[in-house]
């Protein structure tokens, strides 16, 4: 049998494939009702992974195992990318008109997911639940408002704290510090007593992942010195006296030895991943990541927390506050199985489990629940919900805050290192941002 | 013309649909991936300012070393491969494995051995590994590329060594040639096609590399690995700045247009000669 092929098969042929293809990727993205059940089928786009070892991932997939088998209306599906990743991820997704159904957005990028247009505002979802569980939040739910719009819900708190490993601190014949200048010279003394294999306090200054753990910092000792990276009109303000203090502590560190070039190799995850090893003992990182650095070989009670010590005896250093948040895809077909997801994220419950693999919850009263009282880790959560209260200290986050945040660890390599003057250098950022804010 | 349509049809939709939007976007002020206004060449001032001619200058040394190094490297190779020697296909396999491992997976490899505290090479290091600095930086980046892009040159000049004529080299061994001199006056100028060729396919690489450095330096320290194709993304894509970003792509895709004609043009001139 032969085909013949005229002009107008051809072109009809064409039209047909590009209309396919086109179909094909518009049917890719996106939620569905795959199974043609009736069954709304979520896409859930998050950091987490459920199939590896950080006890959050597996709580997680308690959690959405929970709310399938809980109702028919709906089944999620986890999709898990790097958290590096995830935010370019979902907002170039979203303007293909594709995109998770349900997203999970860290606290300082969802400006730049208003602004991206990937997620939807649910203050209709969440008017009625708000009314009875909102002032059951341990820090306002506003700061996921942008221009007056609830555009995601807070799930995870997290504070920054002081960390340090005791066996090498021991090792050294060193004691915990009780001030910022009493950690210098215990990091200063750690290194120098371990020939510079051990990192005596590590401040990550790698421009590597948007210059996260220079900012987790930076921020709470300009907060220390009574400033703000941000200030409350929305222009850059770290350039003022309490940044520039802020940065000379940081650059203190540096010149008394405590931590080396080798920082400007180091994130977030490379400090973790060296008191995991042991090649540092001294930092300052999220509650968050306590559960999975202590699960490590050689680590368990060895890794010890408290607040950070302050800029005097007797004080502590104010910690940001930030946490994970659960939006709502721009293009879902499904809002009301999205929120009736959400809910069941938030409530005592999936909270409760979050709890048990080191995770902060946001309500107060989960703190009550039995399955957190009496839980081995209640005694720690307790202190890290106390230090939020008292010393927690919300930030503003800018829809540019990613570039803010590279060109302000860029900045800080040179001052640290390259002999570059501090205020000169905070100020350069700051006018350039504030320049391009109009 | 209806028999190419189809053709048409999808190379407009793969390239000139995408080189055309990222012009449109190159010219324009943008939101997050929204162009709000036309700025004409506002945004090639960015690119082509004094940080934007520090980036293409790290971007031309890392590209002329990595070939400098990446294409020798191959075809000395390839000339070690061509000779039959016991166990010739397993140094084969050997040789040509680094070309199977994803960038993504080869710099985090490459970032572990190079940690100067705890990294396998640590010792060498004494607690500051080359990534600490902004030389010892780009001298891994150019040693980890040309790692993971010499199997590509090795295979392509093996492919070539073998269809250069036995007969044409033992003549010139005959008429007195030394090996270096039948080497290099007979085998290379017969090989010249696929070494200009790989070239032209090096250097587009190497220009358009993001993956590699982004996950080994992420351009920094002190943005001594920061080069044009990693700003691109970062513009684009991290900090959803679409309309710079894409007059970086269209800096990039002027120096491929401009090498890969030049290159075409020697191999022809060479040819016509």
């Amino acid at each position: 049998m032969s085909i013949r092929l005229d002009r107008r098969r051809l072109l009809m042929l064409g039209a047909a494939t590009i209309a396919a293809a086109g179909t094909g990727s518009l049917a890719g993205c996106g939620s569905d009702d795959a199974s043609g059940d009736g069954v709304a089928d979520l896409q859930l786009w998050t950091f987490l992974d459920p199939t590896g070892t950080d006890p959050r991932g597996k709580a997680l997939q308690e959690i959405v195992d929970g709310f399938n088998g809980s109702q028919s209306a709906a089944k999620v599906t986890v999709t898990s990318i790097n958290y590096a990743k995830i935010d370019g991820e979902v907002i170039r997704a979203a303007n293909t008109g594709g995109g998770p159904d349900i997203v999970n957005i860290y606290l300082p990028q969802l400006a730049q997911h208003v602004e991206g247009g990937s997620v939807q505002p649910i203050d209709e979802f969440a008017k009625d639940w708000l009314a009875q569980a909102g002032s059951d939040y341990l820090f306002p739910v506003d700061s996921a408002k942008i221009d007056g719009e609830l555009m995601a819900l807070p799930w995870e708190s997290r504070v920054w704290l002081f960390w340090y490993r005791k066996d090498i601190l021991d090792k050294y014949g060193v004691t915990p510090p009780t001030t910022l200048d009493e950690a210098v010279a215990a990091g200063a003394a750690v290194r120098k007593a371990s020939g510079n294999k051990v990192t005596g306090f590590a401040i990550g200054l790698s421009e590597q992942s948007l210059g996260a753990d220079f900012m987790e910092k930076f921020d709470p000792l300009t907060a220390g010195y009574g400033g703000a990276v941000i200030g409350a009109d929305g222009k850059a303000a770290f350039a003022g006296d309490a940044g520039v203090q802020a940065m000379a502590m940081v650059k203190k560190f540096a010149d008394a030895g405590a931590f080396g070039r080798e920082v400007l190799t180091m994130g977030a995850d490379e400090v973790v991943n060296g008191v995991k090893a042991g090649t540092v003992a001294m930092a300052i990182a999220g509650s968050f990541r306590v559960a999975a650095t202590r699960s490590a070989d050689g680590v368990g009670d060895n890794l010890v927390t408290s607040p950070v010590p302050g800029v005097t005896a007797g004080r502590r250093l104010p910690t940001a506050v930030a946490g994970q948040t659960l939006a709502m895809g721009a293009n879902t077909e499904h809002p009301e199985q999205v929120w009736a997801f959400m809910q069941y994220y938030l409530s005592a419950e999936s909270q409760a489990k979050f709890a048990a693999a080191g995770v902060l919850p946001v309500l107060r009263s989960v703190y009550d629940q039995p399955a957190v009282a009496q839980a081995s880790n209640a005694k720690e959560l307790l202190e890290w919900r106390d230090y939020l209260a008292a010393d927690g200290k919300v930030s503003v986050y800018p829809p540019d805050y990613s570039e803010l945040s590279t060109n302000l660890v860029k900045a800080a390599q040179k001052m640290v290192f390259d002999g570059a003057a501090i205020p000169a250098g905070l100020t350069e950022v700051q006018n350039q941002y504030n320049q391009n804010r109009k | 013309m209806a028999l190419y349509l189809p053709a048409l049809v999808l190379v407009a939709l793969v390239s000139v649909f995408p080189i055309a939007y990222a012009l449109r976007l190159s010219v324009y002020r943008t939101r997050a991936l929204r162009t709000v206004e036309f700025i004409g060449w506002d945004n090639f001032a960015t690119v082509l300012g004094p940080a934007g001619w520090a980036d293409i200058a790290r971007t031309f040394v890392y590209v002329v070393a990595s070939l400098l190094l990446a294409v020798p490297l191959g075809l000395a190779l390839a000339v070690l491969l061509n000779k039959q020697v016991r166990f010739v296909r397993l140094f084969r396999v050997v040789i040509l494995l680094p070309w199977v491992v994803s960038q993504t997976v080869a710099a985090l490899l490459w970032k572990w051995l190079l940690n100067g505290q705890y990294g396998p090479l640590h010792g060498l290091f004494g607690g500051e590994g080359p990534l600490s600095s902004t030389w010892g930086s780009m001298a891994s980046l150019i040693v980890v590329n040309v790692w993971l892009s010499y199997p590509l040159a090795t295979i392509l000049c093996l492919a070539a060594l073998q269809t250069v004529p036995a007969e044409q080299i033992e003549a010139s061994r005959v008429d007195g040639c030394t090996p270096r001199q039948s080497f290099f006056q007979v085998i290379v100028p017969t090989i010249r096609s696929t070494l200009l060729i790989l070239v032209i396919m090096l250097t587009l690489l190497y220009f358009n590399m993001v993956t590699l450095v982004y996950t080994l330096t992420g351009g920094g320290p002190f943005s001594g690995t920061q080069v044009l194709s990693l700003n691109a993304f970062l513009q684009s894509f991290q900090f959803f700045k679409i309309g710079v970003g894409a007059a970086y792509s269209v800096v990039l895709f002027v120096l491929n247009i401009v090498f890969g004609v030049a290159y075409i043009r020697v191999l022809k001139g060479k040819n016509d000669g």
